[in-house]
């Protein structure tokens, strides 16, 4: 051991109330960071995990857009005036990364906000669109269904979350949702207004690997889908209004609409469309409401097969699972590289983008966590460098004795730096040892999540966390750098002690 | 004088202070030359100036005008890297507070000048000579111990172990007696006397110690940052003779 390691080392040991006082700050700070940091990171691999295998696939692929678009739709300020693109030429695209070696399966999905109307009783649900042959291909084991069965290929209908929308349907335990029923959808979106669509209940489901942020989601046929978020719809409503629409829109006038109240309203207007000569549009026997129902609907039986056929490609996303060993971000930037080559202007993006602020949960608290551990070792690097400075003080006449016998700068510098180093470095390992012990007993007893928000962290109801390593060589090298910090100031006084400080006592 | 070559020179030395918005004048045009082998007092009352003569001769001062030359090296030209490296090869330091690194025991603390150098000496020489230390400063037997766990009078043999450890040209002593009782104090004296003899190492003393004036052969009264008396010759105290005074 050189003699500056062998000095410093002692004074470490010599001094012992200063390197209780740095050293405990550093163990705790450090079984702090290591606890902090493996618990958030397992939440984030759980939340990964969860997200990549039951709802994103590794990759997202969407139109160019501009805003923030995730599977859940739009976010942000402006999200209900916010058109979600399709994805130019979609049998393309779908095309070109169905047959890449490195994906395994793919998923269309579509998105929308939908109203759930089921004998009087409302709810929202975050509709996907999506084709249950591709689905259940891209993710084999992620919903259990609970009551009735699964979307059958090309089968309209709808799949109700149970513990969403079904509750909520079924709140004040009036009504009970059960398969073979249905429900009336509405949807609106900026580019076709509000769409209206009666479909069957196929079945009841849960998620398998669910959060609560989940719970909104039900499962829609594209082709209803389509129709309710608008997807290539703009072309098709504006320019192919049937007659039936043109006599419902030509017949409401201000006079009519403002000049009596609504019952008298729609039913004049109902009395009138259904009169004989009439464009036919109410059958016998129906009511106004009912008539206004299916003219918004635009008449579910022979449209369907239009907007089945005409928007057959028109989806919002494109999920993308790569078989294992596959690196994401490579393939990712592959396909990136291609599709502008042809000029398809998608963007495809990572998991994270797509899952949106759940899956950011994670990675946001762990944001903010770090940034108080910073704050926090700042506080630290000013503690551990006044106790420095009181240390150096005490210690000039050792110090300008060394410098009398002929001891350069640079040796005093280097035995206030070893001194710190090694107070910071030994404790911050022990602060690592405490850490991971602690780490183990919390993954052998698991974290219970006390609320929502923590259950969303954690992924599930219970948490068993695992030790980050890469937060630990993080976190040493977080102590190393504060102990390097916090001597530059002391080893500064301590360099500026003259030899004659040995003299003066 | 032992008639030796001149290792201390110090010419038209001046030392001027600032306190406050004063100035302190400390040596005031001080002259006079040390030869190989000598044993000198820098005497006085305190203020006199014999402790800022004592830095400068140790390079742990410089002067504010006249010149220090130390075994022929100017010194008022060095950069801190070399006043350093003059320290550690040619001087050795011998304080009143004893100074010992407190973390070192004796034979560390005896080592600790020799590690200090660019060159490390052979390792077998080293150790020999270190033990050669020891034994002529009675110490052999508590080589392992700490300074806490010595004596006064020990840690005091200690620091000149240290101080001759590099077999530096000059060794300078400030008060080494001062906390120390007088047969202790007297002890320290004989003992550097005769390794003045027998290393002819050269000893530059700092004292108001009678016992170290009776000791030396050459003795510079100051007073007021001036020589007052230069005495020289073998246990000069007896000589009143004054030889040269005030440059």
């Amino acid at each position: 051991m050189s003699v500056v390691a062998k000095i410093a080392f002692r004074n470490v040991l010599r001094h012992k109330t200063k390197t209780l006082i740095i050293g405990s700050l550093v163990a705790v700070g450090m079984v702090v960071i290591v606890l902090g940091n493996s618990l958030l990171e397992t939440a984030e691999r759980g939340i990964e995990q969860t997200y990549v295998r039951s709802y994103t696939g590794h990759l997202v692929i969407t139109a160019r857009h501009s805003a923030t678009i995730t599977l859940m739709g739009v976010q942000g300020m402006d999200a209900a005036d916010t058109f979600i693109p399709a994805i130019p030429r979609f049998e393309e695209v779908l095309a070109y990364v169905s047959g890449h070696p490195a994906v395994e399966a793919v998923n269309p999905q579509a998105v929308a906000m939908v109203l759930v109307d089921y004998e009087g009783r409302r709810s929202l649900t975050q509709a996907f669109g999506i084709d249950p042959v591709y689905y259940e291909r891209m993710f084999p084991d992620n919903i259990e269904i609970v009551a009735g069965r699964m979307l059958a290929p090309g089968e309209e209908g709808i799949l109700l979350n149970e513990r969403g929308v079904k509750a909520r349907l079924e709140r004040s335990g009036e009504v009970k949702v059960v398969p073979g029923s249905s429900v009336l959808l509405t949807g609106m979106s900026a580019t076709s207004g509000v769409r209206v669509r009666e479909v069957p209940i196929r079945g009841i489901f849960r998620f398998r690997h669910g959060n609560p942020a989940l719970d909104v989601v039900s499962l829609v046929d594209i082709t209803n889908m389509r129709a309710l978020a608008g997807l290539n719809v703009a072309a098709v409503s504006e320019a192919e209004l049937s007659e039936l629409e043109a006599a419902l829109l030509g017949a409401v006038d201000e006079e009519a609409l403002f000049g009596g109240d609504l019952d008298s309203l729609f039913g004049g207007l109902f009395v009138e469309l259904a009169e004989p000569g009439g464009a036919g549009f109410a059958e016998p026997g129906q009511d106004g409401e009912e008539v206004l129902w299916s003219a918004l609907s635009l008449g579910a039986e022979e449209d369907d097969q239009t907007w089945s056929a005409a928007a057959s490609s028109a989806w919002h996303f494109l999920l993308v699972r790569l078989k294992e060993g596959a690196s994401p971000e490579a393939v990712a930037a592959e396909l990136q590289r291609h599709f502008d080559a042809e000029g398809i202007d998608v963007e495809v993006s990572d998991w994270l983008s797509g899952a949106g602020a759940v899956a950011l949960l994670a990675t946001g608290t762990k944001l903010v966590f770090n940034v108080v551990v910073l704050v926090i070792a700042v506080v630290a690097v000013f503690v551990i460098t006044n106790t420095l400075v009181i240390s150096v003080t005490e210690r000039t006449t050792e110090i300008g004795t060394m410098r009398a016998l002929g001891a350069q700068k640079s040796f005093v510098r280097r035995m206030i730096f070893w001194e710190t180093l090694m107070t910071t470095g030994l404790f911050g390992l022990a602060g690592v040892v405490l850490g991971l012990l602690a780490l183990a007993v919390l993954n052998w007893t698991g974290i219970e999540a006390p609320n929502v928000f923590f259950e969303i962290l954690f992924g599930g109801k219970v948490l068993h966390p695992r030790p980050s390593w890469s937060a630990i060589a993080g976190a040493l090298a977080l102590v190393l750098a504060i102990g390097a910090a916090a001597s530059v100031y002391p080893v500064s006084i301590a360099m500026r002690t003259e030899p004659a400080k040995a003299m003066q006592e | 004088m032992s008639g030796g070559p001149i290792v201390v020179e110090l010419k038209d030395v001046h030392k001027v202070y600032p306190l406050g918005k004063t100035q302190v004048h400390a040596v005031r045009g001080v002259s006079f030359a040390v030869e190989k082998g000598d044993f000198i007092a820098l005497t006085g009352p305190s203020g006199s100036g014999k402790s800022t003569i004592l830095n400068m001769i140790g390079c742990i001062d410089k002067p504010t005008s006249g010149t220090v030359t130390i075994d022929g090296v100017e010194t008022s030209s060095l950069s801190d890297r070399e006043l350093t490296e003059l320290r550690q090869k040619k001087l050795g330091f011998i304080f009143q507070s004893f100074n010992l690194i407190p973390v070192l025991d004796v034979y560390e603390n005896v080592e600790f000048p020799l590690l200090l150098g660019k060159q490390r000496p052979n390792r077998r020489e080293m150790q020999e000579w270190i033990e050669f230390l020891l034994e002529a400063t009675g110490l052999a037997s508590h080589r392992h111990h700490r300074p806490s766990e010595l004596s006064g009078g020990q840690r005091q043999r200690v620091a000149i172990a240290r101080a001759l450890a590099t077999k530096p040209t000059i060794v300078l002593a400030d008060e080494p007696t001062a906390n120390l009782d007088s047969k202790t104090g007297q002890a320290i004296i004989e003992l550097m006397r005769k390794l003045n003899q027998e290393l002819h190492t050269t000893f530059i003393f700092s004292t108001h110690d009678p016992n170290i004036v009776a000791a030396v052969d050459h003795v510079i009264r100051l007073q007021d940052g001036q020589i007052v008396e230069q005495t020289v010759g073998s246990r000069a105290h007896g000589d009143a003779a004054g030889a040269g005074g005030a440059s």
